[in-house]
């Protein structure tokens, strides 16, 4: 049963889809206004000469062979695929101080992805609020598909400023919509990274904007924008993750903070995930507009990330001196082993690196140093932030 | 009735209320007679085009028109949800609103299912815009009492 009136609304919206496209009328809108202007003047000179008015029958009775119904054939329901399944809902706010542009429509929709690993093929579904849908089906991986399949119209809004300095949408409805991997990752050191990888855990309790409690992960950046032939301007953003007790994301929120010109957000909220049951021809292509694929690069110099992307270059704040200063003489030392974990000799470099550390990645900072201490392995989410700071920070 | 003139913006209005009209009558006349009732609207809509272009709510007022010019049946009227093409929706939807009293099932489609404004609604149904929001509040919490919704996450 729903869960909540959110989730009835969405499957009654997902009922009317449904409908109508068992009704979608044979031909092109082109056709159906052509149709419908040659019923209508059927109609009017019947009325207006009465002579013509077997003419003007045998054009509206012509007319409704145009409007043929066509009702979706079923699958073979006796053949039915156990897939994973996930559901979304995605929202987007945008506040501009400036001559704000959009495309598209719609500022939240909803987002579905059947995932089946067997056969390698995902299908993510954007419902948008007037009903028209978005399908897009990938084969052979999510991230690196060996072919992309496209149905549908995106309807939703990029907005930002006409001088390009902002935008937001940071859902792409042509990739692979789920939250959380339906696929093994493909284990190439490429940028596929989540929550675990990118933020640090917030202390304290969190619920997420449903009030579900959540560990929460957030990554900030802070700089200064460097568009092409404008002044640069301030920019702070925070990406948070909320993860419940079993790894799940269940809400990603993202916000772009732009001094005097914008305060964007974006927040994708899961609201139903597990395995279903759907009829064999569910990732059937036919009728869908072929892309060529995505091929996986060969070194993470080439690498383009799928999910959220951002539409502001960011150059981060370079840390303080004694912090990279600390930084580049524990590289010097020789403490870090080829696994990429810390020798006990490291602990001295590393407390150096916690003092000098600025306070957005101390709690980061001294995770890691306690691991060293305590001769075990670094907490992967510290350690990730804190060589991603390093290098966003320190070096270039 | 319309002029050569008029075709760009004829063509600019049938993309613009295709699909929220298809959507609607889907809900309201049988499935094998829904494109029939959206070509009627749309021929009355060529035949009247000086009146309806300047319509402030086309749409509410071409699906009264969809309505009044399509066969009245029963038979075949709202299926509920199949459960092949979407399992994730519930069962039990379907019987439930077929259930609601016609007035309130109306405005559940059209506000919940379809997206319509309440001013689209009430030009639609020829009612007034809080008595849509009247029916939406009743019909909403009989379909959470029958359905057993809660408000839990």
């Amino acid at each position: 049963m729903p869960d909540h009136d959110t989730d009835l609304e969405r499957q009654l919206r997902a009922w009317a889809d449904d409908l109508s496209d068992q009704v979608t009328a044979k031909g092109s809108v082109v056709e159906i206004t052509s149709a419908a202007r040659r019923r209508g003047r059927a109609r009017y000179l019947a009325v207006a000469v009465a002579v013509l008015a077997i003419v003007a029958v045998a054009a509206v009775l012509a007319t409704r062979r145009d409007y043929s119904v066509r009702v979706t054939t079923h699958p073979d329901t006796a053949r039915t695929l156990t897939v994973e399944y996930e559901r979304s809902e995605y929202r987007q706010t945008a506040h501009f101080q400036c001559t704000p542009t959009v495309n598209g429509h719609f500022d939240r929709w909803t987002v579905e992805t059947w995932g089946d690993r067997t056969g390698r093929r995902w299908r993510t579904r954007t419902t948008y609020p007037d009903g028209s849908t978005r399908d897009t089906i990938f084969t052979g991986s999510p991230w690196y598909p060996d072919a992309r399949y496209l149905r549908g119209k995106v309807l939703g809004a990029q907005r930002g400023c006409t001088d390009g300095r902002v935008g937001i949408q940071l859902f792409d409805s042509d990739d692979v919509g789920s939250m959380n991997p339906m696929a093994d990752e493909p284990g190439d050191g490429s940028l596929i990274t989540g929550y675990a990888e990118n933020g640090v855990v917030v202390p304290g309790d969190h619920r997420d904007s449903t009030g579900r409690p959540a560990t929460l992960y957030r990554a900030t950046t802070g700089g200064t924008s460097s568009s092409e032939g404008l002044l640069p301007v301030r920019i702070d953003q925070t990406s948070d993750w909320y993860v419940d007790q079993h790894g799940v994301l269940i809400e990603a929120v993202s916000t772009s903070d732009i001094a005097g010109l914008s305060h964007t957000e974006s927040v994708q909220t899961l609201v139903a995930r597990g395995t279903r049951e759907v009829p064999a021809d569910w990732f059937s292509t036919a009728g869908y507009e072929r892309r060529p694929g995505r091929p996986q690069p060969a070194s993470c110099a080439d690498c383009h990330p799928p999910g959220p992307a951002t539409t502001t270059t960011v150059k981060a704040d370079r840390a303080p001196d004694a912090y990279c200063d600390a930084v580049e003489a524990l590289r010097q030392s020789g403490t870090i082993a080829a696994d990429g974990s810390f020798t006990p000799d490291a602990v001295p470099y590393l407390e150096a690196i916690a003092k000098a550390s600025p306070p957005d990645i101390a709690p980061a900072q001294q995770a890691l140093l306690d691991a060293a201490r305590a001769g075990t392995p670094p907490p992967g989410t510290s350690a990730a932030d804190t060589t991603q700071y390093w290098a966003a920070h320190c070096t270039g | 009735m319309a002029t050569g003139s008029h075709d760009d913006a004829y063509a600019a209005f049938v993309v613009a209320h295709e699909v929220s009209l298809r959507r609607a009558l889907a809900g309201h006349v049988p499935l094998d007679a829904v494109a029939d009732a959206v070509a009627e609207a749309f021929a009355y809509a060529w035949e009247h085009w000086e009146r309806v272009a300047v319509m402030e709510r086309p749409v509410g007022y071409l699906f009264r028109v969809a309505q009044s010019r399509s066969r009245r049946r029963a038979d075949g009227l709202l299926p509920g949800p199949d459960p092949h093409r979407l399992p994730d929706v519930e069962p039990g939807l379907g019987p439930a609103v077929r259930a609601l009293p016609p007035q309130q099932r109306s405005v559940v489609w059209l506000v919940v299912a379809c997206g319509w404004t309440y001013g689209e609604t009430a030009e639609a149904l020829e009612i007034t815009a809080s008595s849509v929001g009247t029916h939406l509040t009743r019909a909403m919490t009989r379909l959470r009492s029958d359905l057993g919704v809660t408000n839990d996450a």
